[in-house]
């Protein structure tokens, strides 16, 4: 574990850090390239800032080494576990996962039944979320396998700081994350079917918009919507502004399953492409997420990944996850009840922060009635020991203040996953808060990763 | 074992002109264990079949797109079809089925069904085939055949509930059962001697075998019954899906012969 501060000599006065002098001109320029994300209040569409801070999370090469193979251990797993479900299901054979966590969940798509992606990839872009113990210990919070978005907000980042102030950079050996986009063209044309590949999103009021036009313009991708996509004679084609056809390849879809093709999932999607299911079915163009990911990222699952890498691979996980008791099994029901004040709950079928209990938070009327409902629905539940997260330092008015923050880490799957020497650092604005999702007004800092 | 020949028309009248129709439709018998599709042929109006593919239930589905207007689209397929070749159909392993025990939004038990259920005595019985025989015969001695009563729609509980309904409902509250009991069991589309419509039966899971069960008429699939596909509940077996472009009424036609020969 190394710090900024560390690094850089820390300073008494945060008007010392030759970081201070650029914060408002790189929040300045990020806001004028949009760097933004979008909420629905009240009905109402409005984007904000992604606040930026100055001070980069430092991660030094060692570490970041064991973090890269501990990632690509996990992401492996989890590709094979989607490969499995949706193929020959030995794991549910030989009973290292209950069929109930498969099939009651909302992930599994029955759509997704016996099809084969481009090349066996699943997961081609995975997020995943990483917290840092105060003993240094790292934990896995969170595999992202649908569409984990972020990745776009520390490479404009450190390129506006670069440009900005170049002088920051220099003397110090960090790992150049300007090469994202090579990697995700690389992850993109590996399992493209030939053709044109395109980004589709659902247009300019989704809230990672930014992110998708960003890694279109750095990718040469085509930025298209879901009307500029046809399906004819089994394949799909990006109709130009000409209205000329050409074939498409490889379509990284910044959509939900649900919404993708109105044939296969929801009937009511406008933004999707009848009939894309069909195709992908036969081989003929490449979906990035593969569609069905969502059976291997949800609550209940997470506490099967380190079984999953145990059966799959024959290894011994090399990140953990945070301490995870599944009520469903006797024993973790009998712990989670004798340990009950000292763990979170979760609420398997919920997300975005909703759903989650602190058991020592509960009055104890609440408390009754949780358990009763835990006895009652084992299988809704996961318990989790609470992590002290160790804090990271961000300027406030002038001032130093420690904040929680966690890692998203980005994994790139084509021949081999990959990892991406950086990620994005999102921090909660709040002192007393966890949660640092950026609807909830959190920020977020680059990710320096040291070469030597 | 019959010969059977049948036909199976459908058709879709629109109010004024619709564009950019497409459609997927379910509405060809494949082979199984039981049946063996013989000369069979199919037309779509317009004529617009763009493809033809196998879903992740075994369905042949057919798919295609209309560029221009119409005010009509339908089709009409006829063929032969060799039935009771085996008493059932061979299924996979248990873990591999899975799936098919587990409720769906549609067959999802309420406090109706949740009643009824209490109310079939299954104690003493073993065996999944013997418990399906038993769910069967109650439900069809408790639930009224009616047309009109319920909609394309309409869940298992909404079903009971109105305590009327037509094949499909039948089939959807013996899933919601079946599946109470743990038992895999799925939802058929066919066709049957004798009727003027299409026609919905339940496959049960029983020891690596697919045994069909016909509520509606209390009594086990024979050969005079054609399936044409099976899923979790009737909307993985949708005859006819579509979406275009119109503000119109619509109305569907269906009418199936089916003979033996």
């Amino acid at each position: 574990m190394i710090s900024y501060m560390e690094m850089c000599g820390k300073r008494d006065r945060v008007e010392d850090m030759e970081v201070y002098a650029g914060t408002d001109v790189v929040n300045e320029q990020l806001a004028r390239y949009g760097v933004k994300f979008g909420i629905y209040k009240n009905n109402e569409f409005k984007e904000q800032l992604f606040p930026f801070d100055m001070i980069p999370r430092v991660i030094d090469s060692v570490e970041f080494a064991y973090l890269e193979k501990g990632l690509k251990q996990r992401v492996k797993a989890l590709n094979l576990f989607i490969a499995d479900i949706y193929g020959n299901k030995r794991i549910i054979k030989d009973e290292v996962i209950p069929e109930e966590f498969i099939y009651a969940g909302s992930g599994y798509l029955p759509q997704c039944e016996g099809i084969v992606p481009p090349k066996g990839v699943y997961s081609h872009i995975s997020g995943i979320d990483l917290v840092q113990s105060k003993d240094g210990t790292w934990y896995i919070l969170e595999d992202n396998l649908r569409i984990p978005s972020g990745a776009s907000y520390p490479m404009i980042a450190r390129s506006i700081t670069r440009r900005s102030d170049p002088s920051l950079f220099t003397g110090k050996h960090i790992e150049d994350n300007r090469n994202y986009a090579d990697m995700l063209r690389h992850t993109m044309d590996y399992v493209s079917c030939g053709g044109h590949t395109v980004i589709l999103t659902p247009g300019r009021y989704n809230a990672a918009y930014f992110e998708h036009s960003y890694l279109a313009e750095k990718t040469g991708a085509h930025l298209v919507s879901g009307h500029e996509l046809i399906v004819e004679n089994d394949h799909l084609y990006f109709i130009d502004y000409s209205g000329r056809k050409e074939r498409v390849g490889a379509v990284y879809r910044r959509i939900s399953d649900e919404y993708l093709d109105p044939m296969s999932f929801n009937e009511g999607s406008v933004i999707g492409i009848p009939h894309i299911f069909d195709i992908y079915r036969k081989g003929n163009v490449a979906l990035i997420n593969a569609p069905g990911n969502g059976v291997a990222d949800d609550k209940g699952i997470y506490y099967f990944v380190p079984k999953m890498i145990k059966y799959y691979l024959g290894e011994e996980p090399i990140l953990n996850n945070a301490p995870t008791y599944l009520p469903f099994y006797k024993d973790d029901m009998k712990y989670v009840l004798e340990h009950f004040d000292d763990l979170v709950l979760k609420d398997v079928a919920e997300a975005g922060g909703y759903g989650v209990v602190f058991g020592n938070k509960l009055t104890r009327e609440e408390k009754a009635r949780f358990i009763a409902m835990l006895k009652k629905e084992p299988r809704r539940f996961i318990a989790q020991e609470v992590i002290d997260f160790v804090d990271i330092e961000i300027m406030e008015k002038g001032e130093f203040v420690p904040r929680k923050a966690d890692l998203r880490a980005f994994v790139l799957m084509a021949e081999e996953p990959m990892v991406w020497k950086s990620g994005l650092t999102r921090f909660s604005r709040n002192p007393d808060s966890f949660i640092v999702n950026s609807s909830q007004g959190g920020g977020f800092k680059d990710t320096w990763v040291l070469s030597q | 074992m019959k010969r059977l020949y049948f036909e199976y028309h459908m058709k879709l009248s629109f109010s004024s002109e619709v564009k950019e129709h497409r459609f997927s439709l379910k509405c060809t018998p494949h082979d199984t264990d039981i049946q063996k599709v013989g000369r069979i042929s199919v037309s779509v109006f317009p004529d617009n079949i763009t493809g033809t593919d196998t879903d992740s239930h075994g369905n042949i589905t057919i798919f295609g797109y209309t560029k221009g207007t119409h005010t009509c689209f339908g089709f009409d397929v006829c063929g032969e079809v060799e039935t009771g070749l085996n008493e059932y159909e061979n299924a996979k392993d248990l873990h591999m089925v899975g799936m098919f025990r587990y409720q769906t939004r549609i067959t999802t038990p309420g406090k109706e069904i949740q009643e009824f259920a209490r109310r079939i005595d299954l104690e003493n019985i073993k065996g999944s085939k013997e418990k399906a025989f038993e769910i069967m015969t109650f439900l069809h001695n408790n639930f009224t055949y009616q047309q009109g009563c319920t909609e394309m729609e309409t869940t298992a509980e909404e079903a009971l509930t109105l305590g009327c309904g037509v094949c499909q409902d039948y089939s959807h509250i013996m899933l919601s059962l079946c599946r109470m009991q743990s038992i895999p069991c799925r939802y058929v589309t066919g066709m049957m001697i004798g009727e003027g419509r299409s026609h919905a039966w339940v496959e049960v899971w029983d020891d690596k075998k697919w045994i069909g069960f016909d509520p509606t008429n209390n009594k086990m699939v024979g050969d005079e019954y054609i399936k044409i596909s099976n899923g979790r509940d009737f909307r993985d077996c949708l005859v006819n899906q579509g979406i275009f472009t119109g503000n119109v009424q619509q109305t569907q036609e269906i009418s199936v012969i089916v003979n033996e020969i």
